[in-house]
């Protein structure tokens, strides 16, 4: 059984960004890899998803015209039923192989909160479901293995490109000590939590810098760790720039930037970011650029031997005091490589195991969760390994059939996961109600909506019980979600089998469902010229009773 | 193929408000709102994105900025105070 490395781009745009003669060197590169992978028992397949002749020998529809995310997620999802990879690999960034531009679940319109219309993500690739874009369970937790190799955005030369895939061409296992050593850094204002993520990690924390007073020109050991394998970045980031920042109170210090990584990354290297546009790629001659001419954060690591990247393309979710969203998804993908996971598998597996312990404590992902899972994505080749698995299967199977028996499960995980997935509809913002014109929101028992009242009072009442917290706090008109969930019943569908009755009062199909609302509200403490921002939820019932609450911090 | 961005005008009053509430990049930004309305989150190129004293002087003034539109954000390179004085 062969283990399958997929590696698709397009190669008029890449034509037309690096010529003709660009792409050859492209094209050699990536055979060059294939030669490596052979000797490790993986084969590469490399396709140009726009060559009719080279994706008519798969029965795959090429891509023609002006590339989409859509088409090529046609002709990808052709060449899974042909090859059935292990591995998907997208060559290029966003003006070569486009990303899915997907509705974000926590855009807040006019307001003063997340600002993100929509996220660039490369989930629906990651998803064997077909892409409908209004229908979020067709691509939020993904099933496959995949991650992007990054190119330039704007660029004319491919080195971006071509310096990681000499980077990684021969790589090979190596001993976790290695990866002791390790740069993590972190805001001042989430130290708690970051100091969580770090002990989730299971290393000491002591070992995590805070920012201030860590700062990227102040004399201390930070700049002596970059050249550690293992990275977190728990910090600010900001839209086409170059640098992260720390946070005390107002003071946002730059803690690192690009220009401070040169030359010192060490091959090998992996990072996990859980900063707002962290794993964003722009073009560094855009005029709007922050610091112009300077790369982005993670085509430095890239470009300098890092193998993989695990980083946002928008603004991301994290917690204060205690871990939440990103601080779950990127401590795990990192969590995962060190368990001998390959850099793909690790956030496959980190995505699905986030929403699985979301649902285990009975919860489903909320708007926040939402965003997290999309906006995350690899960038690196997907099929590197670090370090050995750090527990060896307990039947000696051959490596490709214990890895086609992990994606069988990975799959399954992912069907059962999206069928727990509810039904969600917005039918309020800022205290103006909706009108609901979709055909599925009559099945959101809108007549038993609660009154803003039933859930401000429970609202009020978690003030009250925290209200050392929250003092100084001026909240708004609360976001309402309609959330409805599907239970599967499968023993009404024997009790009909076999002639037996369903009971009084019991539905009469093999689904039951439930409905909520969730009311989120926004706040925001103003002392001096500080912020402190929070986002609390309150979940009711249909007819207005508490469900749970939970409170969402920011700085 | 380089990323093209427009050059552009935008004229408001600014102040510095509380933005990307509830979000991890939540700060006290500075932002201009134009005449119809709309809001831009202020930041200069080459200033530090969440606290820059040359953006944040712009506060309580109205300017004209030159700058680029990256989303709701504008990233200026130049400011001139707005033209208080009606067109003849």
């Amino acid at each position: 059984m062969k283990t399958i490395k997929l590696v698709v781009t397009l190669a008029t745009p890449l034509r037309k960004k690096y010529g003709a003669p660009g792409l050859a060197r492209i094209d050699k590169a990536i055979r060059s890899v294939s030669t490596k992978d052979a000797a490790r028992k993986v084969t590469t397949i490399y396709l140009h998803l726009d060559d009719a002749t080279a994706m008519r020998k798969y029965r795959a529809v090429p891509v023609t015209g002006r590339p989409t995310s859509a088409k090529c997620k046609n002709a990808i999802d052709d060449l899974f039923a042909a090859l059935s990879p292990d591995y998907l690999v997208l060559l290029g960034t966003g003006d070569v192989l486009p990303f899915f531009f997907v509705p974000n679940p926590s855009f807040e319109a006019g307001g003063d909160g997340d600002s993100d219309e929509l996220v660039p993500t490369d989930n629906p690739y990651a998803s064997s479901k077909p892409f409908k874009k209004k229908r979020i369970e067709s691509y939020l937790v993904p099933d496959r293995v995949v991650g992007r190799i990054p190119d330039l955005p704007g660029a004319t030369d491919p080195a971006a490109l071509l310096e990681y895939l000499a980077a990684t061409r021969s790589w090979k296992l190596r001993p976790p000590t290695e990866f002791q050593d390790d740069y993590l850094v972190c805001c001042d204002s989430w130290k708690t939590s970051g100091a969580a993520c770090v002990s989730y990690l299971s290393r000491p924390s002591n070992r995590l810098l805070i920012s201030p007073p860590t700062t990227r020109t102040t004399p201390g050991p930070a700049s002596k760790r970059y050249a550690a394998k293992f990275h977190m970045i728990k910090c600010h980031g900001a839209q086409i720039d170059a640098s992260f920042y720390g946070q005390k109170g107002n003071r946002y210090p730059d803690v690192l930037s690009a220009a401070d990584l040169r030359k010192k990354t060490t091959t090998g290297t992996v990072v996990g970011a859980m900063c707002c546009y962290g794993g964003a790629v722009f073009d560094p001659n855009d005029p709007a650029a922050v610091s112009p001419g300077e790369q982005p954060i993670p085509t430095t690591y890239l470009r300098q031997g890092g193998y993989g990247y695990f980083g946002s393309t928008t603004i991301a979710w994290v917690g204060a005091d205690d871990m939440q969203c990103a601080d779950w998804v990127v401590s795990a993908a990192l969590k995962a490589v060190m368990n001998g996971a390959s850099l793909g598998r690790a956030l496959l597996e980190s995505k699905q195991g986030f929403v699985q312990w979301i649902q285990q404590q009975g919860n489903v992902p909320d708007i926040a969760e939402e965003k997290t899972l999309l906006q995350y994505h690899l960038l690196g080749d997907p099929s590197i390994h670090l370090v050995p698995m750090a527990h060896a299967p307990a039947t000696a199977q051959p490596p490709a059939v214990a890895r086609r028996a992990r994606r069988a499960h990975a799959h399954t995980t992912a069907a059962q996961l999206c069928a727990d997935l509810p039904e969600r509809l917005v039918v309020s913002r800022k205290g103006k109600r909706i009108a609901i014109a979709a055909a599925g929101a009559k099945t959101l028992a809108q007549p038993h909506r609660p009154t803003d009242k039933a859930a401000g009072t429970a609202f009020a009442a978690l003030r009250r019980t925290i209200s050392v917290q929250l003092r100084g706090f001026v909240f708004g008109s609360p976001l309402v979600h309609a959330v409805r969930r599907r239970i599967e019943q499968p023993e009404l569908r024997a009790a009909r089998a076999s002639g037996v009755a369903p009971a009084k009062r019991r539905t009469s199909g093999a689904m039951a469902s439930t409905a909520s609302y969730e009311y989120y509200y926004s706040a925001r403490k103003k002392t001096k010229r500080v912020i402190d921002a929070r986002m609390i939820k309150v979940e009711t019932d249909e007819r207005g009773r508490l469900i749970r609450t939970r409170v969402l911090a920011s700085s | 193929m380089r990323t093209s961005r427009q050059l552009e005008k935008i004229a408001g009053s600014v102040e510095v408000r509380g933005v990307l509430k509830g979000t991890a990049s939540a700060h006290e930004g500075v932002v201009l709102t134009t005449a119809d309305g709309k809001r831009y989150r202020l930041q200069r190129v080459g200033g530090n994105p969440f606290r820059d004293a040359a953006t944040e002087a712009l506060s309580g003034r109205s300017v004209t900025l030159e700058g680029y539109r990256v989303g709701d954000v504008f990233r200026f390179v130049r400011v001139s105070e707005e033209d208080e004085s009606p067109a003849p």
